[in-house]
């Protein structure tokens, strides 16, 4: 073996226990480090800084050996530990050297020194990796690390080590009901959890269980640990509410979490058949009953609901009944049919059925939710009301005996004055009495009721004796009736010195005499001329509309007490009652207002408190109102970690929602006097 | 100060109106016990008409099944909040009626659950006192309703004063007689009333 391959081969050797050395040195500090973390608690974050400090001083270590890499300094390395050499070794490195070089580069077993000698280094390093290693064994966990718990209590640092506050960062995960078949979901860091009544909210950070205190509301909740992080685990309650994460540490602090609970709303029903409340002679055949429904999350079963209420004054007897019971399996919607028999109800007159349709949900956590529709109503009249109420349906009228109501004749009068300069005479003279004719038989449909109901006869055809051909006077519509004979003489409310004939028929009669004027007019093809009585008809009908509306159930008799003669008559004295004060219109308004003010007091000196007292009042708002809780949160998020352009805009917001909407006012409020 | 009005509910189902005489009778009863400026007659409000807002008190009562309307729900709900005391009787009398069954569904619907009045209630104390609570009415135990003698009335409070008062004593039947034959009675059966205008007007 040359010299220069001895040279290479202790170059090989020199290279490999650099790396080795570097290796032993690099992970005994790792190692060590890691142990020392463990013993203290500290994050697993310390494990990554001490694996960073290890390959650091690794390199420092493998830098310093990197001159082994050229041959021509590992010979010079080896001259200047053996001087005897006298530089033959190098020359002979370097390039082929005559034998008597070669030959002193060899005298002496340099190599096998050298060797030794490397070999010796590794064993102190290697002494030390083991020495660790079996330190990194013996060490505690940090659990039941007695340390490390001393360490805790005094320094104030938390499980995290690194992060000292153990509520820096929190995680929430949030398990819905299951009934909702809703998906679990996390939070990073958030100020309020929203989520359905009966989900399962577990808030979570770094560090040991007995770093952190917890309460809801006020009554305490059990932090628990695992894997290295403490976990609260609650169950949305039905009203929002505040937890409250405490730091034991020292200096620690609070942190709120809202809790604002989505209810399940109860299902939305609609009855759409029977579409209306109904009053029929007789109740036979079959009524068909359909509902639509709909539920947020899903719907479990629903029915109709009938009662029968028989009897009047004081004695009432009730039957009640399911239809239709059908289950929906969570599904969010659906319709609900049946058909009710009337006949088998066997109602007799006077018995009222109502019927509703009724859902309930597959909330079974606070439910079920249970919904209904509005209520419809069929009667069964009394027979003494069959002249007042809607009886069976009449066949259609005979075409000829219709008559134009009193608004389209004016329609079609306005529309032909209108067009009266566009057409001839003769048109135009056509076409008016062809409307004079159909208000001559609207009037004589009017002349007919105000003649039926004073105790003549009907009005004839067009033309018959009897008919009136021009206006009447109340006075000779009086006398008409008293000439019929007068049955109509039942007591009435009336005013003033009126006859009840009179009262009762005098916005007709006013509608008759209009008419004839209207008719008159256009006879003569003056469509213009004839408008204004037209109208002065139909205001009169619609007054005697409005006059003879009859109401079924009635008012009760008005007694009008003599509180001037009863005033003080009573024996008996009581004792006067000491006024209370009344709150005020909108307290939960006030108390908002205030809040307010004492949030916005602390802003300018803790934003935290601040930022917390706007959680605090984003709970009472949650019930009643959503869209003051819903700017709140934004404000607490913003206040903590926001700019201060960012805290003004979000304070504004809340100072606007709290305020309400503004009120629109047609005019400045009346002056009322001096201050 | 304008007078005190007593108002009767008028809602879209069932027979509002079935004890007429009633509100006569208490206003009798306001001018013959207080010094309270009353009207001498009632009047009748609509529960989804926003003229609810003007009486203090309203009195509701029928014997046939009770189903508000939205609007109905929805105006007695802002009655509630800003003050309004509503107090209803089961003409019925009778627990297992379809209008207590169906008046307390849609007042729970309203108000929330209902709660017993208890009799040391300042409602029986505010102007004459009772000390066993609701007086008893002669209907209680006159064979018809349930022939039970409800030792207590329930409703539900709104900022610490009751909003809601809910009988089953049936003072619809006790109190609905005309004025002047309150001559004919040893003892005042109406008296109660008072109490109930007195609480509204001063808690």
């Amino acid at each position: 073996m040359t010299a220069r391959e001895r040279v290479m081969a202790l170059q090989r050797l020199l290279l490999a226990v650099v790396v080795l050395r570097a290796l032993f040195i690099g992970a005994s500090l790792a190692l060590l480090v890691t142990a020392v973390a463990r013993l203290l608690a500290l994050s697993p974050r310390a494990t990554a800084l001490a694996a960073t400090t290890g390959l650091f001083v690794a390199i420092l270590v493998l830098r310093r050996g990197l001159g082994a890499r050229s041959i021509e300094r590992v010979a010079l390395w080896v001259e200047e530990r053996h001087p005897a050499l006298q530089y033959a070794l190098v020359t002979a490195t370097e390039a082929p050297a005559p034998p008597d070089v070669e030959c002193q580069a060899l005298a002496t077993p340099w190599w096998d020194v050298e060797r030794r000698g490397l070999l010796r280094t590794l064993v102190a390093p290697g002494a030390v990796l083991i020495a660790v290693v079996l330190l990194l064994a013996l060490v505690p966990s940090a659990s039941t690390s007695s340390i490390a718990q001393r360490v805790r209590a005094v320094a104030g640092t938390g499980a995290g080590g690194v992060v000292h506050d153990p509520l820096a960062a929190i995680h929430v995960t949030v398990r819905p009901p299951a009934y909702s078949g809703q998906a679990e979901r996390s939070l990073d860091d958030p100020t309020s959890v929203d989520a359905l009544v009966g989900s399962r909210v577990i808030v979570s950070g770094p560090g040991d269980a007995e770093l952190v205190r917890a309460t809801l509301d006020s009554s305490a909740v059990a932090a628990s640990r695992a894997d290295d992080r403490w976990a609260v685990a609650v169950v949305m309650p039905a009203r929002p509410m505040l937890l409250r994460l405490r730091s034991t540490t020292q200096g620690g602090r609070e942190r709120l979490v809202v809790l604002a609970p989505e209810s399940d709303a109860p299902p939305a029903v609609t009855l759409l058949a029977p579409a209306r409340d109904t009053t029929v002679r007789a109740a036979s055949g079959a009524l068909v009953l359909r509902a639509q429904l709909r539920d947020d999350i899903g719907l479990r079963d629903a029915n109709f609901e009938i009662i029968v209420s028989s009897g009047q004054e004081e004695t009432f007897t009730f039957r009640s009944a399911v239809l239709a019971h059908r289950t929906f399996g969570g599904r969010s919607g659906g319709t609900l049919e049946a058909r009710l028999s009337l006949d088998s109800l066997a109602l007799k007159p006077g018995d009222i059925v109502q019927m509703r349709a009724v859902a309930r949900d597959a909330n079974d956590v606070t439910g079920p939710g249970v919904g209904s529709s509005e209520t419809r109503a069929l009667r069964v009249a009394r027979a003494g009301e069959y002249d007042s109420v809607a009886v069976e349906a009449a066949p259609p009228g005979d075409p000829e005996g219709q008559v134009l109501s009193q608004r389209m004749l004016i329609t079609l009068t306005e529309a032909l004055a209108n067009r009266r300069r566009s057409m001839d005479r003769p048109t135009l003279l056509t076409e008016s009495r062809r409307i004079a004719a159909d208000q001559a038989r609207l009037r004589k449909r009017v002349g007919d009721v105000v003649f039926q109901r004073t105790g003549g006869q009907p009005l004839g055809e067009e033309g018959d004796a009897g008919v009136p051909e021009g206006k009447l006077t109340p006075e000779q519509l009086l006398e008409r009736a008293r000439g019929a004979g007068n049955d109509a003489g039942s007591p009435m409310d009336v005013e003033g010195d009126e006859t009840p004939i009179l009262a009762l028929n005098k916005p007709l009669l006013e509608a008759f005499n209009a008419m004839w004027d209207a008719g008159r007019a256009l006879e003569q093809g003056e469509p213009s001329q004839a408008l204004p009585p037209m109208r002065r008809a139909l205001a009169a009908i619609e007054r005697a509309r409005q006059a003879e509306r009859i109401y079924l159930r009635g008012r009760p008799a008005a007694v009008i007490v003599d509180v001037a003669r009863a005033r003080l008559a009573g024996k008996d004295k009581g004792s006067s009652a000491v006024s209370t004060e009344r709150f005020t219109a909108d307290p939960a308004a006030r108390r908002r207002a205030e809040s307010f003010a004492r949030a916005s007091a602390l802003l300018a000196r803790d934003r935290d408190a601040a930022a917390d007292s706007l959680l605090v009042m984003r709970v009472a708002a949650l019930g009643d109102s959503p869209a003051l809780a819903a700017v709140l949160d934004t404000a607490a998020r913003v206040t903590r970690r926001g700019s201060a352009e960012d805290v003004a805009l979000a304070w504004a917001r809340v100072r606007r929602a709290l305020a309400g909407p503004p009120v629109r006012r047609d005019s400045l409020p009346a002056w009322d006097g001096a201050p | 100060m304008s007078d005190f009005v007593f108002a009767t509910a008028q809602y879209d189902s069932g027979d509002w109106d079935s004890a007429p005489l009633l509100p006569a009778n208490v206003i009798d009863s306001i001018a013959r016990y207080t010094a309270i400026d009353v009207a001498p007659t009632g009047v009748i409000v609509p529960l989804a008409a926003p003229a609810l807002f003007r009486y203090p008190l309203v009195y509701l009562t029928g014997h046939l099944p009770v189903r508000f309307t939205a609007a109905e729900r929805e105006n007695l709900r802002a009655f509630a909040q800003r003050g309004g005391l509503l107090f209803v009787d089961d003409h019925n009398h009778d627990i297992d009626g379809v209008f207590h069954k169906t008046a307390t569904e849609e007042l729970a619907r309203v108000y929330g659950p209902l709660r017993e009045i208890p009799n040391a209630h300042p409602l029986y104390r505010c102007f004459f006192t009772f000390e066993d609570g609701p007086p008893t009415t002669s209907h209680e135990l006159n064979g018809w309703g349930d022939n039970l003698v409800h030792k207590t009335l329930s409703g539900a409070e709104h900022e610490g004063r009751l909003s809601l008062i809910y009988s089953s004593k049936d003072y619809s039947s006790e109190w609905n007689y005309h004025p002047d034959n309150k001559r004919f009675l040893s003892v005042d059966n109406t008296k109660f009333a008072v109490n109930l205008v007195v609480y509204a007007l001063t808690r």
